[in-house]
């Protein structure tokens, strides 16, 4: 995989979206660009449709008119319309694509589009006069970016190169050598963790975090910003021993990154139901609040960590 | 160049004690005010002096109302002047009846005009106003100083004509100044039984009316003064919306620099002044939602230098923190802002009530030399009203003389002229469809043709108009203040301004726009119906045409930075914008397009039937040239990036844009880098609400629990409870732009 690494602007990828004016997802005014496929399987996923590397029909419920056109020309029965809903049964899928073809008011789309990085970024461009009066740019996001790495890496290659600040959000999940190629063109990693505790983070996410805390000490160790995102979750990881564990692991590190602590909303349940699955957590935990993060601001601060929660 | 250097620290941050009480009381003043009598002076006045020549008969009539006026002396005051005449239950009345002869008259003339008032295509009649003067003349002169150059002139006029706007300008300033001189007999009668702790407040004020506006101001106080005394002495004969002070910060500023440099004068006390003024304003206009004096501050000098100064930054605080809905302050962003003039105007915009209109000075000054006006005097650039861009003091007042409504014109050319809400069909000329157009260039070219029609006939109109101002009403003591009357020897309208430009808004221009794309591309690029088929769906306002519906919105639209949708809304922007360009007046001046749409959005969109563009009948149009709510779904950067991309060099007149925010995420931090980016993109005017959604529908559930809620119109801003329901529902369903 790493032997022909060149990665150029006709280097192509998956992506299922590109956000413009984003504003919590590094500094300033930013386009994001979410690259699909990720090796975790995190319950609490708000991006479902990041997790598949490959395109999947979606369909947004609240502008689905039930007028049953997508039923009529699917050959594998994946979509059930009555009068008062749309089921779908979408492991049957072949990904013909006629549903969304016919779909008139865009409620049921395949979501994930292959693109070259030139194609991202021609959009990413038309923001630039923002950027450079808000100290923005452009961030990569996903999904898991670095599960594309060649892609990933031609899109920071061609904005550093065009002096548009990069970021890449990631969960850094992949070997120190893909993690490596990233440091000279990336000028801030938003590292997303989810866990100290090995086993738990088996748990939540699917796989173990040796690979992750390793990769975050080592990326520490160079002079690159980076920002270390937790996303708090009632009942999951929202505890006094994630809190310690956390203030601990971030004090041995060589460079004391910032921590932005962010808040479990529920916006992501519809989001696994529109592509045909069933939220892997239970529906009814609560959103986090300010509250659930203050005993994290306190220790945090404690220990000098700069911390803030979004 | 400014010597003084701002600081946020130096001015207060709130309204003094003393300022909130003063503001209770015309609060309460200002609800109920007594009973108007210029009206009935006036037309008493003109009947006595019947046998004299008409021009001189109105000029002694208004001279002797404006005499009559009654004199107020208010509580602890340090502003000295009064006049009643607005508010809810006090309409502004033009005194004398000339709108209707001239209507008579103009559709005598061009028969044509009134059918297409009837299809809505455009509206009717005009309205005055809409223009600053230059008052800084009476604060530089005196108006023994005005009067002597009148008198100087009345020795030697060009012609008899001259000679009698000459005579009518003396009697009007002399009866101003006379007027003012009753002021001070009040003060006087009142020192001599006042309380002894007043004396030192009615001594100084003696002094002060004493001097101005009679001889030249020598420091702030009787600057400020003799501005304000003019002012509303000027509208008591102008009373027209969109009069306005303009550029106050730019000429009262150097006496201010004087009184800080001798130590007489601090900014905290000029800043009371202001305060003052202001409530002044408020308790003069109570409750007049619609009515906008405007205030404009910052800008640039002749030059092209900044003219930002500490009494531009005094103005925008002072409105900030005082609970009034009049005057209206907007702010000019001059080439070199500086910083915090900039932090300023982003705070302003979050804060300030909704209140705020920012104009950017490169690019509006640009557009207006592209239109021809030399440099120095683009730069001194005002709002008339709600952004007519206007030179301060060298226009006639025919600035915002009506609107027409583009989408319409498109209509018309699509049915054949047929009116699809009423069924009236066009009768001056026989429109063909949609149908027997083979190409697309030739629809176009029938657009652009008729639309050149119907704009010739409504400027030739403006002229009949402007011959009836000149004729019938006059306006002398305004014509005083307005370049180049005294050395033309004629009243504003008569050839007297220096131009003679007239402004009137093509409304619409987004919503025109994607319906004549939506048009090409499925009529004629990508075959998704036929001629026929679309014209049975918009009679049908697309009952039983869902599909095709479905299939015209997905048609790209302005707004979403998609190359060929806006070059096909700059292409439409260009054609009307030439149509205007090629236009001359009848004293050679132009014709300018004032872009916005504000308060007409939801009526104009009443006019309408089912356009091609997938909207169904009766949809409010477009915010000005900011593209439909329902079409920026790229988020904000793209349509800003979209409007920024129009030839907006082409609108002499403004093209505004109207940014409504969700809050939630809104912070100056944000705001300032997106009004950065704007102003370097070179849009014309940014405002915009920036109220929580939720917050105006709980307003409309208790409207008594949100009496003071303000929003932006457009323009103007508004007590959003004032507002009529479809207005309301417009406002709240702007596109809120979220992230």
């Amino acid at each position: 995989m790493l032997g022909d690494f060149e990665p150029s602007s006709k280097t192509e990828g998956w992506v299922f979206d590109i956000q413009r004016f984003s504003l919590h997802d590094g500094p300033g005014i930013r386009t994001t660009i979410f690259i699909k496929g990720c090796p975790l399987q995190c319950i609490w996923c708000h991006n479902p449709e990041g997790i598949s590397p490959r395109p999947q029909v979606r369909v947004n419920f609240n502008i689905c008119t039930l007028c049953g056109r997508c039923a009529d020309v699917c050959e594998s029965g994946c979509h059930i319309i009555d009068k008062n809903s749309h089921l779908l049964r979408l492991d049957r899928c072949m990904l013909c694509g006629r549903c969304a073809s016919v779909c008139l008011n865009k409620a049921t789309e395949i979501v994930g589009r292959k693109m070259t990085a030139e194609d991202v970024m021609s959009i990413v461009r038309k923001d630039i006069p923002f950027y450079e009066q808000s100290g923005g740019g452009v961030t990569l996001s996903g999904g898991e970016p670095m599960a594309q790495p060649e892609f990933a890496l031609a899109i920071m290659k061609m904005a550093h190169t065009e002096n548009i600040h990069t970021a890449i959000e990631t969960s850094l999940c992949v070997n120190w050598q893909v993690v490596e190629k990233f440091i000279e063109t990336a000028d801030l990693f938003l590292v997303d963790l989810k866990h100290i505790d090995e086993t738990l983070h088996k748990e939540l996410t699917g796989i173990s975090n040796r690979q992750i805390l390793s990769n975050v000490r080592r990326l520490a160790q160079t002079t690159k910003p980076m920002i270390i995102r937790i996303c708090l979750v009632p009942g999951y990881n929202a505890n006094s021993d994630f809190a310690e564990k956390l203030v601990e692991f971030i004090t041995s590190l060589e460079q004391t990154p910032e921590v932005e602590i962010l808040l479990y909303h529920r916006l992501g349940i519809p989001k696994w139901k529109a592509i045909g699955e069933q939220p892997p957590m239970p529906e009814d935990v609560p959103a986090a609040d300010r509250d659930d993060a203050s005993e994290w601001v306190q220790r945090l601060r404690d220990a000098c960590v700069p911390v803030r929660v979004q | 160049m400014n010597t003084l250097t701002h600081t946020y620290e130096e001015l207060t941050s709130g309204a003094s004690p003393r300022i909130k009480r003063l503001a209770a009381e015309a609060r309460m003043r200002g609800k109920n005010q007594p009973p108007y009598t210029f009206a009935a002076d006036l037309a008493a006045a003109y009947a006595r002096f019947e046998g004299v020549p008409k021009h001189e008969r109105q000029a002694l009539a208004f001279a002797e109302a404006i005499e009559k006026m009654p004199v107020y002396l208010l509580p602890d005051e340090r502003l000295v002047g009064m006049v009643y005449h607005l508010g809810e239950r006090i309409k502004a009345e033009d005194p004398v009846s000339w709108h209707k002869e001239a209507e008579e008259i103009a559709y005598k003339i061009i028969p044509e005009n009134a059918e297409l008032a009837e299809l809505n295509v455009y509206t009717d009649g005009a309205a005055r106003g809409h223009i600053t003067w230059r008052w800084d003349w009476i604060l530089k002169k005196g108006t023994d100083g005005l009067l002597k150059d009148y008198r100087r002139a009345l020795e030697n006029p060009r012609d008899e004509k001259a000679s009698q706007f000459y005579r009518c300008v003396i009697y009007l300033l002399e009866a101003f100044q006379r007027w003012c001189d009753k002021h001070v007999d009040a003060l006087k009668d009142a020192l001599e039984s006042c309380e002894p702790s007043d004396r030192p407040r009615l001594q100084e004020l003696i002094e002060i009316c004493s001097r101005v506006p009679r001889y030249p101001a020598r420091n702030f106080r009787e600057a400020l003064q003799s501005f304000w005394i003019q002012h509303i002495a000027v509208i008591a004969e102008e009373p027209w919306g969109g009069n306005g002070p303009g550029r106050v910060d730019y000429f009262l500023w150097p006496y201010l620099e004087r009184d800080i440099a001798e130590g007489v004068m601090t900014l905290q006390d000029a800043r009371e002044l202001i305060d003052e003024m202001f409530i002044r304003f408020d308790e003069r206009l109570m409750d007049a939602d619609g009515w906008v004096e405007a205030i404009v501050v910052g800008g640039s000098n002749p030059n092209g230098s900044s003219s930002v100064n500490p009494l531009s930054y005094i103005i925008v605080e002072s409105i900030m923190g005082l609970d009034v809905l009049h005057p209206s302050i907007y702010m000019r962003m001059p080439e070199d802002c500086p910083d915090d003039f900039i932090k300023l105007a982003a705070h302003y915009l979050l804060k300030g009530r909704n209140r705020a209109q920012i104009l950017n000075d490169p690019a509006i000054i640009k557009a207006m030399e592209t239109f021809g006006m030399p440099k120095e005097d683009a730069a001194m650039y005002t709002c008339g009203g709600c952004m007519e861009i206007t030179p301060q003091g060298m226009n006639s007042d025919l600035l915002f003389a009506g609107f027409q409504n583009i989408p319409k014109t498109v209509e018309l050319v699509i049915t054949g002229g047929e009116c699809l809400v009423t069924g009236k069909k066009l009768k001056a000329v026989n429109l063909p469809s949609l149908v027997a157009y083979k190409t697309f260039d030739e629809f176009y070219k029938a657009f652009e043709n008729e639309l050149a029609r119907e704009l010739n006939l409504f400027f030739r109109r403006l002229d009949i108009y402007s011959e009836m101002c000149a004729e019938n009403r006059p306006c002398y003591l305004q014509s005083s203040m307005i370049a180049d009357c005294l050395e033309r020897g004629r009243e504003m309208h008569d050839g007297g301004a220096r131009y003679h430009d007239y402004g009137s808004s093509p409304m619409g221009l987004p919503n025109a726009a994607d319906a004549i794309f939506a048009v090409k591309k499925a009529v004629y690029d990508d075959n998704i119906c036929t001629a026929e088929e679309l014209l049975a769906a918009l009679r049908a306002n697309f009952e039983g045409y869902e599909d095709l519906r479905l299939k015209l919105r997905a048609i790209p639209k302005y707004g979403q930075q998609n190359p060929e949708a806006d070059a096909m809304a700059a292409r439409v922007m260009e054609s009307v914008c030439r149509i205007y360009e090629s236009y001359r007046t009848r004293w050679g001046g132009r014709a300018k397009p004032v872009v916005l749409t504000f308060v007409w959005a939801a009526m104009l969109g009443s006019q309408l039937g089912a356009t091609a563009d997938g909207n169904k009948a009766g949809t409010p149009i477009a915010q000005s040239l900011t593209p439909q709510s329902s079409s920026m779904t790229e988020g904000i950067t793209a349509a800003i990036g979209s409007y920024t991309s129009m030839p907006l060099n082409l609108v002499a007149g403004g093209g505004s844009s109207m940014w409504d925010i969700d809050p939630q995420w809104a912070s100056p931090a944000v705001i300032e880098p997106l009004l950065r980016t704007f102003l370097k993109l070179g849009g014309h005017i940014w405002q915009g609400n920036t109220t929580d959604v939720e917050e105006l529908i709980k307003a409309r559930e208790n409207p008594n629990d949100y009496r003071s809620l303000m929003v932006r119109v457009g323009g103007y801003s508004a007590r959003f409870v004032t507002l009529d329901d479809e207005l309301q529902r417009e406002i709240i369903n702007r596109r809120r732009h979220a992230r």
